[in-house]
């Protein structure tokens, strides 16, 4: 007999979110299993744009929205600080633009109302000259630019965050762990949890739940037709352009050659351009961005930043949103952009789907489905997700105090800081204590790009659960810097081979799992000053490492 | 004049609700109004910016940091310069190549965290780093840009 | 008669050195080190990847005996007509020239502190600092002293704070890997070097613990904690940081001290000067060869009909010439500036191109490329065959670059190194050979033409 999980609430699918509502139950006190078949947020979320914005182009269609967003936006804030940054946005106005700049004035003094909710700013308005003086690089064409801002989130942190706060209030989290099959009760097709396959070591077990979340975002269709029941959506896949560091630190708005609006902005410690927006009919596990993608997007930004071209792409991302197809089988439908359907009607009672929605909203979405979800379950608790603070959020990192307390490199913290907020001590803390050998040395940088420091890889694998080296590039942006891990790869598998006890043939099988994924975001963007670092990459790797076959 | 309203009745008519009408009419009369008699007294729109932005360590852009920034840009994290400024017997506080990596990403940090002294001391500026580097990046401005001081 | 070489890796080192040693009056313009500065020790001919889908095989398919480098050598030009070894050495073997090429180059080195170590009958084992084994045909001081065979025991000397070498892990891969070749078992161990306090905080800058291992003064220092690490019988194998001057014998003084065998392990990206050692070597060379060596770029060439006259520098030339010498004429030009690291192929407006003359352009498989972009030529397969990575120019047999019509673009300019197309120095570990035989074949054609 399978070895046997018991929880009130089962949660399949660990995006932004799966976790968020693993987190709102953990919160009231309900206690849930959460499940990942990759790494948290490596389906949709981490993909996204990476911002928590206010919503402003639902100004037209229901200002209920923006103020939700708005609203929402503070509340992420107030939970998670050293996540976010500030983006303040540039949004020029050229003279073949179908919207005049006052038209475009007037809905940003709509916005501005809406700023305070979200500690933003009110908007400026810039002649062309001031405009160029506030970013020389924009296009001397526009007549006039206005400026905004909004947030921006290193969303697969996020992710990891909720779903690390859910494990530390109980729930049990695990990555690396696909659903089989649905368990039903036998005749009244009671969907009573689920078998799952641990896709790393193979092992089966049962998970069984009172009542289930499909919360598998552009995997929701699949999971749900395991269950029999049928979710439509519109899959749109949208790719980024990321670029070797900042183009500016300002984020500019640009239009597409059909319209669409696209902005390069900065994320991190580069900026990124994007994204698009096309239905998505391949293989959601093998996702690349085409040249033609790469093409529309560059073309775009060419208008607002002439310049563009001269930057360095080093690679790009992509994902899939799981857009709403839109259906109105369930009277449970709430908002135009989410829904969540409880498939009782279905004849699968006991399951739930959420689907639809963007990262932004998360939060609320999370508080909706768990209300849901705790209403079934009968528990009454409200939801505290948004007044308490993410792991690392409670407070203020004092970046050259650790410093020199950890005797690690300021600019090691500072990112460390944006990662792990005031836990980054323990980060630090942990590693001295952590290491077989005798007398303590400074933490070691693996990953000069970001930088990512040894310390940092083994607390993600001994305190955060990392289980592969492809879960690095998002939990701590380990080899998506210029040398697309060629610098750092060889001593991060080593990092995690002496924590986890991997034999050198799993290191080798975990390099080149890497190196394949790192390959497939570099090569539809492969150009210019990039293609001598990739030349230097692939000696690399072909040459030595091993490639055990 | 009124083409700053051009698509005025193509955005009209994509008003999704009541709410949002009466929100548009109202701030539209206020704005046209404005408008109409002058500029916002509000003041020179860049010092509201900076204004605005100073603590999350928004700085103008100026010609020799995005130049500095892009030619960074070509680095290989070949190490070539750390060697040849180990070579000729240098001893920066941030070794070139880090300074090269660290170019224009930690500028917006560093002002915002408000830390006390610049990240690079100025470094001997013989330049030997530059004649080793396959990107041929202005290296020694790099460091001099890192060690001037914060505004 | 006077010759220009435009590159300084060994490619073009090796033309200006044999255009010198056959009297003709050399100046060499390089703007910066490429991929030669960024090699990690080895010198690979033809060399064996047994452990990856696509390298070269290390052993006959069919008689199972191990194959001598220069036999794979031969296998390579077989199985790809149009590598640079085929064209080098379709009218006469390889195995006089080349080694006529390698003593060249280990005379040329030898009075900086250089040699090349190992002989292409055989290949050897060394291990580098993940713990992955390289099968060596030939190598440079440093790594090349590290032939695993002939150690009844091997220890990895961790040095504590050195970024770059995560020693452990480094052991269970070379274990792994040796079974996995079949080379005999033996005792593998970590030794940890212990570094007084002085030297402590210099191990975190790899180039700066490596100069200062140099002087007597850090060498004094450590003395006795090195004299600790030997045992008899011992390969001591230790991260690439044993001095950054090879004239200075550091690792002969390692391993004097240690009683033992001592090498260091062949290096990688993040952790490695045997490319910069290397590169400082070539160019003391060409000091003592009496090469004129300009540093700088070129901004055109001169031709008039099929020949080449001259080259424009970008930037005037050094106060050691006359005024207003930015032009360079030139007798025979040879062209060694490498692939993407050297710039010898860029992209611009979105397409390939070689931009000093302007010469076509193929891939891997032979197809003209150089209105492409190169997100054009890729595939899916990181370790397979990518038409991009064997970019190149197409020469003939005498290495003149052809044109558009397929016959020699001009009747005195020769190419070598990664500049020529149709190989894949990363997949088929032949970088550093082509360069070194092309680039000697290249300065014995520039020198008779």
């Amino acid at each position: 007999m399978s070895p046997c999980i018991r929880v009130p609430v089962l949660v399949v699918g660990g995006g932004i979110n799966g976790a968020g509502i693993a987190r709102d139950l953990a919160l009231r006190g309900v206690r849930c299993a959460l499940v990942e078949r990759r790494e948290f947020g490596s389906g949709t979320s981490w993909a996204s744009s990476g911002m928590i914005h206010g919503g402003l182009r639902y100004l037209q269609k229901d200002p209920d929205v923006t103020l939700h967003s708005c609203v929402d936006s503070g509340a992420i804030q107030r939970i998670a600080p050293h996540l976010i940054f500030r983006i303040p946005f540039v949004m020029p106005v050229f003279p073949e633009d179908p919207i005049g700049p006052e038209l475009v004035e007037i809905g940003l003094e709509m916005y501005d109302q809406y700023q305070p909710f979200k500690n933003g700013r009110s908007h400026t308005r810039l002649s062309r000259a001031e405009a160029l003086r506030l970013e020389p690089a924009l296009s001397p064409r526009l007549e006039c630019a206005f400026t905004l801002d909004e947030w921006g989130v290193d969303a697969a942190r996020l992710t990891a965050a909720n779903a690390l706060d859910a494990a530390e209030r109980g729930a049990v989290v695990l990555t690396h762990t696909e659903l089989v099959e649905w368990l039903r009760e036998p005749g009244g097709g009671r969907v009573v949890g689920g078998r799952m396959r641990d896709r790393i070591n193979g092992e089966e077990f049962v998970i069984e739940a009172d009542v289930c979340m499909n919360a598998g975002g552009p995997w929701v269709p699949k999971l749900a037709a395991l269950a029999g029941v049928e979710v439509r959506l519109r899959p749109g896949k949208g790719i980024h352009l990321v670029f070797e560091r900042r183009v500016s630190n300002l984020a500019v708005y640009a239009r597409g050659v059909d319209g669409r609006d696209m902005f390069t902005f900065p994320h991190e410690q580069n900026s990124m351009a994007g994204t698009t927006d096309d239905d998505f009919y391949g293989d959601l596990d093998r996702l690349e961005a085409t040249e033609d993608e790469v093409a529309y997007v560059l073309q775009a930004m060419e208008r607002s930043i002439p310049s563009i071209r001269r930057h360095r792409v080093t690679h790009t991302i992509q994902g899939v949103r799981p857009t709403l197809w839109g259906f109105g089988k369930n009277e449970d439908e709430l908002s135009r952009d989410y829904v969540v359907v409880d498939h009782a009607r279905d004849g699968a009672p006991g399951l739930f789907t959420i689907a639809g929605g963007k990262l932004a909203a998360y939060r609320l979405m999370a508080e909706d489905a768990a209300d849901r979800l705790c209403t079934a379950l009968g528990v009454r608790e409200p939801g505290r997700s948004a007044t308490t603070p993410l792991p690392g959020g409670d407070g203020a990192l004092d970046v050259l105090a650790t410093a020199k307390r950890f005797r690690t490199p300021v600019a090691a913290v500072v990112r460390l800081g944006f990662r792990h907020g005031t836990r980054t001590s323990q980060v630090l803390a942990d590693h001295d204590t952590d290491l077989p050998m005798d007398g303590a040395t400074a933490p070691r940088v693996v990953c000069a790009c970001e930088p990512v420091l040894d310390a940092e890889l083994r607390h993600v694998v001994t305190r955060e659960g990392v289980r592969r080296l492809t879960d690095c590039t998002l939990r701590v942006r380990l080899g998506v810097g210029a040398c697309q891990g060629a610098g750092c790869v060889g001593n991060a598998v080593a990092v995690l081979a002496d924590a986890l006890d991997w034999s050198a043939a799993r290191c080798v099988e975990e390099v080149r799992a890497f190196v394949d994924e790192r390959w497939r975001a570099v090569a539809p963007a492969l150009g210019g000053s990039h293609l001598a670092a990739m030349e230097i990459h692939r000696h690399s790797f072909l040459a030595g490492r091993g490639f055990t076959s | 004049m009124l083409r700053g309203y051009r698509g005025f009745a193509h955005e009209f008519a994509r008003t999704g609700s009541l709410r949002a009408l009466w929100m548009q009419l109202r701030t539209g009369a206020a704005h046209v109004a404005r408008r109409a008699l002058g500029r916002d007294p509000n003041g020179d729109p860049i010092e509201v910016f900076l204004r605005n932005y100073a603590a999350d360590g928004f700085r103008l852009p100026d010609a020799e940091s995005a130049a500095l920034s892009l030619a960074a840009e070509a680095c290989l994290v070949c190490s070539l310069c750390s060697a040849e400024c180990a070579r000729v017997g240098g001893a920066p506080r941030i070794d070139p190549r880090d300074a090269v990596i660290a170019a224009s990403r930690m500028a917006i940090d560093w002002v915002r965290l408000e830390l006390p002294e610049p990240i690079a001391t100025p470094c001997a500026a013989c330049r030997a780093c530059e004649t080793v580097c396959p990107a041929r990046i202005p290296i020694q401005r790099v460091q001099e840009w890192l060690a001037a001081p914060r505004a | 008669m006077k010759a220009v070489v435009v590159g300084g890796g060994l490619a073009g080192s090796s033309a200006a050195l044999e255009l010198a040693s056959r009297g003709a009056e050399v100046t060499l313009v390089c703007a910066a080190p490429g991929a030669t500065a960024l090699s990690w020790g080895t010198l690979d001919v033809a060399a064996a990847s047994p452990l990856r889908r696509g390298g070269l095989p290390l052993r006959d398919p069919a008689s199972g005996h191990p194959l001598a480098p220069i036999v794979r050598l031969h296998a390579v030009a077989a199985a790809n007509p149009a590598h640079p070894y085929a064209t080098l050495f379709r009218e006469r073997g390889p195995e006089e020239e080349v080694k006529e090429a390698v003593a060249a180059l280990d005379a040329w080195l030898a009075p900086s502190g250089l040699r090349v170590h190992g002989s292409l009958a055989q290949t050897r084992w060394l291990a580098d600092v993940h713990g992955a084994l390289r099968a060596a045909d030939l190598a440079f001081s440093g790594a090349g002293e590290g032939d695993l065979e002939g150690a009844e025991e091997i220890a990895l000397v961790d040095v504590p704070g050195l970024p770059g070498f995560e020693v452990r892990s480094a052991l269970r891969t070379l274990a792994a890997e040796m079974a996995a070749v079949g080379l005999a078992s033996r005792a593998l161990s970590i030794v940890r070097l212990a570094l007084p306090e002085a030297l402590r905080d210099d191990a975190a800058q790899p180039a700066r613990f490596a100069r200062n291992l140099d002087a007597d003064a850090a060498r004094g220092a450590l003395q006795d904690a090195v004299a600790a690490l030997g045992a008899e019988g011992r390969l001591l194998l230790v991260p690439p940081v044993l001095g950054l001057d090879p004239a200075a014998g550091t690792r002969a003084w390692f391993e004097a001290t240690a009683g033992c065998r001592a090498a260091e392990l062949v290096g990688a990206p993040a952790l490695s000067l045997a490319g910069f050692r290397l590169d400082r070597a070539l160019g003391a060379a060409l000091s003592r060869a009496g090469v004129e060596r300009i540093a700088g770029r070129v901004e055109r060439v001169e031709i008039e009909g099929v020949r080449v006259r001259g080259v424009q520098l970008a930037e005037p030339g050094p106060p050691s010439r006359p005024a207003d010498t930015a032009m360079l004429p030139c007798d025979a030009l040879v062209l060694a500036t490498g692939r993407f690291v050297g710039g010898g192929i860029v992209e611009r407006g979105g397409q390939l191109v070689e931009p000093l003359l302007g010469l076509p352009l193929h891939d891997l498989a032979g197809r003209r490329v150089d209105s492409l972009a190169a997100n054009q030529l890729v595939r899916g397969d990181y370790e397979g065959e990518q038409p991009l990575f064997g970019t190149g120019v197409r020469t003939e047999m005498r290495l003149r670059p052809l044109g558009p019509d397929g016959l020699p673009r001009f009747a005195n300019c020769f190419a070598a190194g990664d500049l020529l197309g149709s190989f894949d120095p990363a997949r088929d570990r032949t970088g550093l050979g082509v360069a070194l035989l092309s680039g000697h074949r290249a300065g014995i054609e520039a020198a008779a033409c």
